[in-house]
C-alpha cells in the first residue's frame, strides 16, 4: 500500500473516531457535539434542497396547569425577533431571501421548527436557525400581538366538532394531569402569559443537550457535521430539565366512563381510549401495538370484515400513538344513527375476540410487518417530511429505537400481541366518547342507558 | 462583472440541471392511441403508475353527479381475475397502494409499489381498469360511505365554505355538478349504471397513463401493449370548461354558530401554465405574504389569512381568512389587493419570490407520485407535459409590470362567502 494512501486512511479513521460519527441505516448519520446537541444528517440527494430542523424535547408533557399551552405559544414566538433580527417582518424577509418554506409544530413530547431551501442556502439556513433558537427576545409587544393569533387558532379548533369529542374523552383519560396532554392549552393561560414565562421555558428546555439538529436532503454527513460544529458548538449546555422538573406518571383511569358530545354533525362517531404503554418502560408492547394495529387495518382482517364489510360502520380504526409518558390506544368507529346500537355492540364484541388464537392469520401477521416496513420506505422518499419523522422518534423514543424498529417488529409473535392486549386493553378501564347531533342524542342516551347530564360509570364494558 | 440578477438566474439554472433524478427527463410514447408518459427514477425502489381519465364533470349530467367517482371507487374492490379477498390479500402482502380520486377536470386510478412487486401490482392495476365486476354488495357499501362523506362536508366549516364558494362562483357551469355527487344522485345508481359508464370510459383516446419510478422503457412498453393494446381507441375530445367572468361583487352569508367566521373572496383567474397564469401564480403568492404580514403579524386579526390560486382548468384566485372581526379584517385585506394594483412590486421582492418557487418546485418533485401528478396536470390542462420541467424558466420571465397588470385585470368583483355568526357586518366593506 503506498505510504500516502496509508496516511490518508489513518486520517480518515481518526477523524471518524474523533467525531463519534455513527454511520446508520436509511442514509441517517448521527453525531453528538460536546455541548450535548445531537446532530442527525439524512443523506438524500434526489432534489437539490436542504431541510434544516430543530427538535426539542418540549411540548405539553412539560406543562403544569399554569403553563398549559405555553409550549405552543413559544413555538409561535420562535418566528419573531432575536438578537440578529429586530422583528417578525425582518424575520420573514430573511426567510424569503433564503428561498425558504418554513413552519413549526407542537405536540405532546416534541416541538420542531424547520425550513426547506435550495441547497446553496445551507450555511445561511443553519446560521438562521441557530440565531432563532439561541437568542429569542420575547419582546412584550410581539407577545401581546401573538396571543390573539394563538386564540384564533383555538377558535378554528373549536369550530371543528371532532375537537370537542377528543377534548371530552382526553380530559377523562388523563384526568389527573390533563395539561400534560392538552397541546392547544388553556385560553386564560395563553392570554395572560408574560415574557418571563417564555424565558423560563427557554432556559429550561431550549438547551443543546435537550435538542437535535437535523439536516436532511442533498448533504453529506461530513458537510453537515462540520457545519453543525462550526455554528452550533457555541450553544451552552444546561442542566437536564427532567432531573429537576420531573414528569409525573399518569394514574390509571379509575373506572369506565361514557360521554356523549352533542354537536351538529351528520354521522355518529365513537372514540374509545385506553391508557397504553410508555415506550421507555415497555418498548416490546409498543412494537406489538403497532403490528396489531396494522393487522386490524387490513381489509381481509376479521375486524374490518365484521364491522365495515358487514355494513355496520363506514370505517373503523384501532391504533396506538407512541409516547414516552403513556401513549393512548384509540378505537375509532363511524356509523349512522340507525346502525349505532348494532355497531357499538359489535365493536365491543370484537374486542373480546381479539385474543382468540384464530382472530388473525399467520399471513396477516406477516403482512402487517411488511406494511410497516414498506410504509417506512415510502416515507423516506420525501426528505423534507422524513426529517420530521426522524425528529419525532428522536424526541419520543430515541434514534436507536427508530433505527431498530423494523428489526424489532419482525420479532413480534402472537404471544406478544396477546400479552399487549391483556396488559392494556382487555377488561382495562377506558373512556368511550360518542359524537352525535343534538336531535339524535336522545336515542344514543337511551341505547347507552344514560340519564340527561350524567356521565355514565360503565364498568361492565 | 455579471449583474446580480444574472448570477441569480445562473445559480437557479445550474441547480436545475445538476442533479440525477431531474436530469432523467420525461418521455412519451403511444400504444393503440393511449398516450404514455414515462419518467425513469432509479434513485429509489418505488414505482408509481397512474391512469388518468379525461373530462371530469364535463362528462356528467346533473343526474349523473358522482357517477365517475363512484364507478372508480367500486371498480377497485373486485375484478374478474381478482375476487375481493384475492385482490386485498395480494395488495396487503406487497403493501401496494391502489387508490382512485376524481376532481372537476379528470379522475385518476393509481398504484404505488416497490420495484420488486411492480409486475404483480401492474397486473392488478390493469385488471381493475379492464375487468371490474361491480357487485351490488360493493356498490351498496361504497355508496353508503360516499353519501356519509358528502353529508359530513356540512360538519367542517372549511369544507362547507369551499362547497358554498363553488356554488356561488360556478353558476350554470360544468363545475356546478358535484364531482362526488349528492345524496339523491348517489342513491339512484345501479350496478348497470356503473357498468355502462365504465365501458364508456374505456377508450384509449380518453385515457392518459403516467408512470414514474424505477423501471425501464422497454419493460413498460411491453406491459402497456399487453394490457391495453387491444381496447377501443374511440375519438374522445376533451371539452374544456369555459372561463368565468364576474361583472359585480357579491356577499353571501351562511349563518352558523361558530367561534369565528370563515370568509373567502373569489375572483376570476387565468389558466395555469400560460404566461398570464405564471404571472398570477407569483402575484397570488406575494399577496399571501403581504396578507400574513398585515393581517396576522402587524394587526393580530387572524391566525389564518391567505391568498391562493387554484389549479382547475377553469380557474379562480381568492383571499381567505378566519376572523372574529370580519369588517376590520376584510378592509385590511382589500387595501392590500389595491396596493397590488397601485404599485409595482420591487425587483428584490420578485427575485426572492422566484427563489421560493424554486424550493416549491423541487418539493413538488420529491416523490414519484407527485411527479406523476405534475406531469399529468400539464398534459391534461393543455400546455403539455414538457412544460412541467420548464416551470422555473417560465416564472423567471415574469416582470413587476406584468404582475401589476394581472392584479388590475383580475383582482376585482370579488364573490364573498362568509360562514359564521358575525356580531356586525358592513356589507359595503365586501363590495370590491
Amino acid at each position: 500500500m503506498p505510504k500516502i494512501f496509508k496516511i490518508f486512511l489513518l486520517i480518515m479513521l481518526l477523524s471518524l473516531c474523533g467525531a463519534s460519527v455513527y454511520a446508520q441505516k436509511y442514509g441517517i448519520y448521527k453525531k453528538t457535539l460536546d455541548n450535548g446537541l445531537d446532530v442527525i444528517v439524512i443523506h438524500n440527494p434526489a432534489v437539490p434542497l436542504i431541510t434544516v430542523e430543530i427538535d426539542v424535547k418540549n411540548g405539553s408533557f412539560t406543562e403544569s396547569p399554569e403553563y398549559d399551552g405555553l409550549s405552543h405559544l413559544y413555538e409561535h414566538m420562535f418566528f419573531k425577533a432575536n438578537s440578529k433580527i429586530p422583528n417578525q417582518e425582518a424575520y420573514m424577509e430573511r426567510l424569503r431571501e433564503l428561498g425558504a418554506t418554513w413552519n413549526g409544530t407542537t405536540s405532546e413530547e416534541r416541538v420542531n421548527y424547520f425550513l426547506t431551501a435550495p441547497v446553496d442556502s445551507l450555511e445561511q439556513c443553519v446560521q438562521f436557525m441557530y440565531d432563532a433558537v439561541t437568542s429569542p427576545l420575547f419582546l412584550e409587544d410581539e407577545l401581546v400581538k401573538e396571543r390573539p393569533v394563538v386564540t384564533g387558532e383555538y377558535d378554528r379548533n373549536e369550530a371543528n366538532p371532532y375537537f370537542h369529542l377528543n377534548h371530552e374523552v382526553s380530559k377523562r383519560v388523563w384526568w389527573k394531569y390533563y395539561s400534560r396532554k392538552n397541546v392547544i392549552g388553556d385560553r386564560e393561560v395563553i392570554l395572560s402569559t408574560t415574557p418571563e414565562k417564555m424565558r423560563t421555558i427557554q432556559h429550561r428546555y431550549y438547551i443543546p443537550n435537550n435538542s437535535a439538529l437535523i439536516l436532511a436532503g442533498d448533504i453529506t454527513p461530513e458537510t453537515g457535521f462540520d457545519l453543525a460544529e462550526k455554528i452550533f458548538s457555541k450553544w451552552k449546555r444546561g442542566p437536564n430539565p427532567f432531573d429537576e422538573y420531573k414528569v409525573p406518571d399518569n394514574p390509571p383511569i379509575p373506572k369506565n366512563e361514557v360521554v356523549v358530545v352533542k354537536k351538529p354533525v351528520n354521522a355518529v362517531t365513537m372514540q374509545c381510549v385506553w391508557q397504553g404503554p410508555s415506550v421507555g418502560k415497555d418498548p416490546k408492547s409498543t412494537y406489538a401495538a403497532d403490528v396489531l394495529s396494522f393487522i386490524l387495518g387490513q381489509e381481509t382482517s376479521k375486524f374490518q370484515k365484521d364491522l365495515v364489510e358487514s355494513g355496520l360502520a363506514y370505517g373503523v380504526n384501532f391504533s396506538y400513538y407512541t409516547l414516552n409518558h403513556t401513549g393512548p390506544i384509540t378505537l375509532f368507529a363511524q356509523t349512522s344513527i340507525d346502525k349505532f346500537d348494532a355497531c357499538q355492540k359489535a365493536v365491543f364484541a370484537e374486542l373480546k375476540k381479539m385474543t382468540d388464537p384464530d382472530y388473525f392469520t399467520d399471513e396477516q401477521l406477516e403482512n402487517a410487518k411488511t406494511i410497516l416496513a414498506t410504509d417506512e420506505q415510502y416515507g423516506r422518499e420525501r426528505a423534507s417530511q422524513y426529517a420530521h419523522t426522524v425528529g419525532f422518534w428522536w424526541a419520543v423514543a430515541g434514534l436507536d429505537y427508530y433505527l431498530n424498529y423494523i428489526d424489532n417488529l419482525k420479532k413480534i409473535t402472537r404471544e406478544d400481541i396477546k400479552n399487549y392486549l391483556e396488559k392494556y386493553v382487555v377488561d382495562k378501564p377506558h373512556v368511550l366518547g360518542v359524537l352525535v347531533s343534538p336531535d339524535q342524542a336522545e336515542k344514543v342516551d337511551l341505547i347507552l342507558n344514560i340519564k340527561e347530564g350524567e356521565i355514565k360509570d360503565d364498568s361492565k364494558n | 462583472m455579471i449583474p446580480r440578477t444574472k448570477i441569480m438566474l445562473l445559480i437557479l439554472f445550474s441547480l436545475l440541471f445538476s442533479i440525477p433524478v431531474l436530469a432523467q427527463e420525461a418521455q412519451s410514447f403511444e400504444v393503440n392511441g393511449l398516450k404514455v408518459i414515462f419518467k425513469q427514477n432509479t434513485s429509489n425502489d418505488i414505482v408509481s403508475a397512474n391512469m388518468y381519465f379525461k373530462g371530469g364533470v364535463t362528462n356528467l349530467t346533473e343526474k349523473q353527479a358522482g357517477l365517475e367517482s363512484l364507478t372508480l371507487d367500486v371498480s377497485s374492490k373486485a375484478t374478474k381475475n381478482y375476487p375481493k379477498d384475492k385482490l386485498n390479500e395480494a395488495l396487503e402482502r406487497m403493501n401496494s397502494k391502489l387508490n382512485s380520486n376524481s376532481n372537476d377536470d379528470y379522475s385518476n386510478l393509481s398504484i404505488l409499489c416497490v420495484k420488486q412487486n411492480f409486475d404483480e401490482s401492474w397486473k392488478i392495476f390493469a385488471d381493475v381498469i379492464l375487468n371490474p365486476v361491480f357487485s351490488e354488495e360493493d356498490l351498496n357499501l361504497e355508496r353508503d360511505k360516499m353519501i356519509s362523506a358528502v353529508k359530513q362536508v356540512n360538519d367542517n366549516p372549511d369544507a362547507l365554505l369551499q362547497k358554498e364558494v363553488n356554488h356561488e362562483f360556478y353558476v350554470d357551469h360544468p363545475y356546478s355538478i358535484e364531482v362526488n355527487g349528492t345524496q339523491e344522485t348517489l342513491s339512484s345508481f345501479t350496478p348497470g349504471d356503473l357498468k355502462a359508464y365504465h365501458s364508456g370510459m374505456l377508450e384509449t383516446s380518453r385515457m392518459l397513463l403516467v408512470v414514474v419510478g424505477n423501471t425501464t422503457l422497454e419493460d413498460l412498453k411491453s406491459m402497456v401493449n399487453d394490457a391495453f393494446g387491444s381496447i377501443t381507441k374511440g375519438s374522445y375530445v376533451t371539452k374544456m370548461p369555459p372561463e368565468v367572468e364576474m361583472s359585480e361583487p357579491s356577499l353571501k352569508v351562511v349563518y352558523r354558530e361558530l367561534p369565528t367566521n370563515y370568509i373567502q373572496g373569489t375572483f376570476s383567474a387565468p389558466e395555469r401554465g400560460t404566461e398570464e397564469g405564471n404571472t398570477m401564480l407569483i402575484a397570488s403568492s406575494i399577496l399571501r405574504d403581504r396578507l400574513f404580514e398585515e393581517v396576522r403579524t402587524k394587526r393580530s386579526l387572524s391566525y389564518a389569512p391567505a391568498a391562493f390560486y387554484r389549479a382547475n382548468f377553469s380557474n379562480y384566485g381568492a383571499i381567505y381568512v378566519t376572523a372574529v372581526k370580519p369588517d376590520t379584517t376584510i378592509k385590511v385585506m382589500i387595501n392590500e389587493l389595491q396596493k397590488m394594483k397601485d404599485e409595482p412590486i420591487s425587483d428584490k421582492e420578485l427575485k426572492d419570490k422566484i427563489r421560493q418557487f424554486l424550493t416549491g418546485y423541487y418539493l413538488g418533485n420529491e416523490t414519484n407520485q407527485s411527479q406523476a401528478n405534475l406531469l399529468a396536470f400539464y398534459e391534461l390542462s393543455g400546455p403539455g407535459y414538457e412544460q412541467a420541467a420548464k416551470f422555473i424558466q417560465n416564472v423567471s420571465k415574469v416582470t413587476p409590470e406584468e404582475i401589476q397588470k394581472a392584479a388590475q385585470k383580475y383582482m376585482k368583483n370579488l364573490q364573498f362567502v362568509l360562514i359564521g355568526n358575525p356580531k356586525s357586518l358592513e356589507i359595503s366593506s365586501f363590495m370590491y
